[in-house]
Order: structure tokens, then sequence, then C-alpha cells
């Protein structure tokens, strides 16, 4: 999970909302716990959703006495969708009135059935939210024990994995390290954009870095790609040239115009023409506002795809064609 | 919506999130290209697409004379789903091979 450092830099005066994800008992509370001992006076705002109506994660999770907004009896994706907005707003309002201090960041740590793509919709679509909030990373945790079988086993499992921009591995102190190994590698092929790190009792013990894209290393370490079970499946484009801004947002927007339930995943780092690396990042039909990039990045656009029920080749034909438009 | 004219803008969409450099030396010439290549594509389902210059809006027809208003790029794929008898779709092979052939369906 990010440090209260990396929260700070919230952009553009907005709020940057971290969403925790992972499926049930993975050990988000934990997690979050730990981190805002850590952050002491930075601790971000939290909003905490579970499934059941009566919750018990809030008494654990309050800060100077101060309980987390807590959403029940529902997930934060579907049926306490406009709570959630709710909440965030009131959140502003708490602030304006002056009866909570004014928090750089959020964390909704979401239940363990929650899809984080819709709630990622709420924050960056809602017409008010929207000017005060925005995503800044979706972190997803991983039981070291039972996390791949629910992987398997569960789709909404999946869909928060596919989603991660950072992996969170948890009870690694409960398994070998060979088991542990075996994990991050199997993660890493179902979600290459992200980072995998692996923790124990809510202490980081290791992270390494995404295997594709974001990273941008180079094609060769990255499988062309890789069929998984259900369908899914990851896609890398790869363009040495710069890349025409309008044909791509053209071809990207009509692609999950036609065909966002299929598109679980898009992040990278794409070499505009004229105007220099610039980072794109989607979670199923919501993509992020891009962001120019001002460090040192590798030449060339670097995309991963992970999709459901969409031929790759085809996907990447199609993204050659537009980008061949005169 | 803009004082002047009233017309409703488009809701920021991240496909505007990019300051495309042409724009700085030449106004006007990313707005041209993307009429440009939403032509290009929409050509091969029987649609037009006019760009009258002014406001955020372009024009999609089709072949009988009607037409819709859009004003961004969601508006403009939901417009052409309106006014064309095909989905349109970026996998759709004929689009591909039209696109490959220079526009020629």
């Amino acid at each position: 999970m990010p440090t209260a450092n990396d929260l700070a830099p919230a952009r553009q005066g907005r709020r940057g909302v971290t969403l925790l994800s992972g499926f049930l008992g993975s050990g988000k509370t934990t997690l979050l716990r730990r981190e805002l001992d850590r952050a002491g006076d930075n601790a971000p705002a939290v909003i905490l959703n579970d499934f059941g109506q009566t919750m018990v994660d809030d008494v654990l999770l309050s800060v100077d006495g101060q309980r987390p907004v807590a959403l029940s009896g529902g997930c934060a994706c579907c049926t306490r969708r406009d709570d959630l907005a709710q909440a965030l707003s009131g959140l502003l309002d708490a602030e304006q009135r002056g009866s909570a201090p004014r928090r750089r960041h959020v964390v909704i740590e979401t239940s363990g059935l929650s899809d984080p793509g819709p709630i990622a919709f709420t924050v960056a679509n809602d017409p008010v939210l929207k000017h005060h909030y925005v995503l800044a990373r979706v972190c997803v945790t991983v039981d070291a024990l039972t996390g791949l079988g629910s992987i398997e086993d569960h789709e909404v499992a999946m869909r928060q994995l596919l989603a991660a921009d950072d992996v969170l591995v948890t009870k690694a102190d409960l398994v070998g390290p060979e088991h542990i190994r075996d994990l991050v590698r199997r993660l890493h092929e179902l979600n290459p954009s992200a980072t995998v790190s692996v923790t124990a009792s809510g202490e980081l013990m290791s992270t390494e870095a995404p295997s594709a894209a974001g990273a941008g290393l180079p094609p060769a370490q990255m499988p062309e790609h890789a069929d998984h079970t259900s369908g899914i499946s990851t896609l890398e484009l790869v363009t040495d040239e710069p890349l025409d801004w309008q044909a791509f947002s053209v071809w990207l927007s009509l692609l999950l115009h036609r065909r966002g339930p299929e598109v679980l995943r898009v992040k990278g780092v794409l070499d505009v023409r004229g105007v220099g690396p610039v980072a794109l990042n989607g979670v199923q039909h919501v993509v992020h506002r891009p962001e120019h990039l001002t460090g040192p990045v590798p030449p060339g656009t670097r995309l991963v795809f992970i999709v459901r029920d969409i031929d790759p080749e085809l996907l990447r034909r199609s993204f050659h064609a537009f980008l061949a438009i005169n | 919506m803009c004082g002047l004219c009233y017309e409703l803008a488009p809701d920021d969409h991240w496909a505007d999130g990019v300051l495309d450099g042409e724009g700085n030396e030449f106004p006007g010439r990313p707005r041209y290209r993307r009429t440009r290549i939403l032509s290009a594509v929409l050509a091969p389902y029987g649609l037009t697409v006019s760009d009258p210059g002014s406001g955020p809006h372009c024009v999609i027809a089709d072949r009988k004379g009607a037409s819709e208003v859009a004003a961004g790029l969601p508006a403009v794929w939901q417009a052409a789903e309106r006014l064309s008898p095909r989905a349109i779709d970026v996998l759709d092979p004929a689009l591909l091979a039209a696109l490959a052939s220079g526009g020629r369906a």
C-alpha cells in the first residue's frame, strides 16, 4: 500500500482516493490499521464499506477517536453506490464546516465482494465529486493461503485483481517462500501492469515492479499474450514510433463504447507525437484523465490490455489499423 | 453551458486531456485531424462527419439526409449507432478492411 508520503501529491489540488479492495478475509483491514498507525497526523480519511449489516471494523480503524465513515449492508459498487457518493460529499461538508481536518487523501476500503470498476466510475464521473477527488491507486490484497483459489473460483476476485495498480500479498508468514514465489509469478502473469508486494502482519517484506508497461521493460520479457481460463487474455501493444493522439483516442473510445465490459484493464505509457510520454490508466470502461509525464521514460508506447472474450490478435490489428489512418 | 449561445458543453472526457503539440503551432489542426479520422471510421457505415467550425460539436449524417449533432466522442458513437443499421465496432473486419484499403468500403 502506498505510504502517506506517496499519497500526498494529489493532482490539481484534488484529494487523492485510494481504493483498497480484496476478496473476503484477505487482510484489508489489518493492512489499513498498520498504515494508519504509521501515517500518524497525515492519516487519510477512511470510508469503510462492509457487505454485512453489522460493522465491526470501524472501531478498529478509528483515528484519534474518530471513526471512519461506515457504509454497511451492501457493496459500494452497487447497492451502496449512492451512499458512497454521499459519504465523499459528507467529508467535504465536514471540512467546510470545520468539524473535520482537511485530509489530502481518502482511503475507501471496499467490501470483499465489491468490484472496483463501478466505484472508480463514481469517483471519476460524479458531477460534484470529480472536481474534488481523483482516483490515485487501486490496491488489492491477495491472501497468500487462499487468494489464488478465490481468484480462480470467484469472478469478482479476478476483477479485483485485474483492476489493481498494487497487489499486496498478505499473510506471507503462513506459507513457505517457494509458495510465495509461485504466487507472485502467477499474479504477475494475470496482471502484468501491477506492482506485487508481499506482506506479513501488515509489514512489507518485498516488492516487485510490474512485469510490463508501467516498468517500461522490453517486450521480450512479456509474453505476447497469455491465455487464461474463462476467456481472459493479456495483450501488450507496442509501437516504437510516436503515435497520433487523435487516432488513438478515437480508437480507444470506440473500443470502450462498444466493448467496455469486455475490457477489464488498460494501462501503460504512450509516446504521443508532439507531446511526449503520457500515462494512461483505465479500469473497465472508466479511463482516468491521462497524465503528462515529466520524468525519464523509455521511448515508444507500451500499453497492456486485459480483456475477456476478445481476440487479442484482432485487437492488435485494429490498433495498428487506426494508427495508420492518414 | 455557453453564456452566449446556450450550447450545452460536453462532459470532461479523457480524450480531451492530452494537449496535442500540433495545436500550439496550428490551432484547429487537432480538431481537423479528429474529424478526418472519424470520417474514415464512419464512412464504411454510410455515415459522414462534418465540422461546423464553432462550438464543441460535429454533425453525423447518413445518406438519406438524417443527421444528428454530437458534442464529444461518446455522443458521436451514440449518434452513429442510431443512424447506422450496423453496429460500429473497432473489431469489425469490414471496417479494418476498409481502413487498410484507404477508406474504400
